[in-house]
């Protein structure tokens, strides 16, 4: 039993690669939604998006820092 | 490309969105949900065994750090819902601009010359409070009604678009 639960550890990657394509895909989304309305107001949405996006690279990159250790 | 095209000599005059308690409510749930497995692992940790191995440590961060990504995008997925639900008032038409999701959305426009009447709906002690309420147009057009549920401060929306109503009836005489 703990061997195959072993076992899917190696298939984490997977998990982890789709999870993330997910990811880019709504990333790409948003962005593609807030450049269409930024006419509406620009700076509040500049901002909102360097926000998320800085929250988005980061935990990418702590969920990086974390799989590599796996 | 933008969603609204001026007219020449138009303008906005402003904007009527949702209140931001709907958004308040989702990030405090959401941030419950962030903390809910520190939670739970801070009762394994004080039942179970007081040692962990690093490989439960580094699953645990990964998954952890994954549901966190996962939070983050909702909540911002949860802001564009709100942030595009927005009636744009011009100085000839009301802009109504019904955001569903990411890929569904309804846009309709009612010239200030077809507003026959404006009604604001406010229940409720926190929405008396914070001035939630729902707003609805009547008009003359094919689509005799326009209305946002959940609008912010909807009195003055009302106001705004009073006035530019009897401006705009005062010009065509």
């Amino acid at each position: 039993m703990f061997t195959n639960i072993e076992n899917l550890f190696n298939y984490v990657w997977v998990v982890y690669l789709v999870f993330m394509i997910v990811i880019i895909f709504i990333v790409l989304a948003l962005l593609y939604h807030w450049g269409k309305y930024a006419q509406i107001k620009q700076v509040k949405f500049r901002f909102t998006q360097v926000v998320f996006l800085l929250g988005v690279v980061f935990l990418s990159m702590l969920s990086f820092a974390f799989f590599i250790k796996i | 490309m933008s969603v609204i095209e001026l007219e020449s000599g138009e303008y906005v005059v402003g904007l009527t969105r949702k209140h931001w308690w709907r958004l308040f409510t989702w990030g405090v749930g959401l941030g419950f949900l962030a903390l809910l497995p520190v939670v739970a692992l801070g009762v394994f940790v004080s039942f179970g065994d007081k040692e962990v191995s690093d490989k439960i440590l580094y699953t645990g961060g990964f998954f952890y750090s994954l549901w966190l990504l996962a939070l983050w995008v909702m909540y911002f997925v949860e802001w564009t819902d709100y942030y595009l639900d927005v009636w744009v008032v011009t100085n000839h038409r009301v802009v109504d601009i019904d955001q569903a999701g990411l890929f569904s959305r309804d846009v309709a426009t009612v010239r200030l010359e077809d507003i026959e009447d404006i009604t604001v709906e406010v229940h409720g002690m926190l929405e008396t409070f914070l001035k939630i309420g729902m707003i609805t147009i009547q008009t003359a057009g094919s689509r005799n009604e326009f209305y946002l549920k959940n609008a912010n401060n909807p009195e003055e929306a009302k106001q705004m678009i009073y006035s530019l109503v009897t401006e705009s009836r005062k010009a065509e005489k």
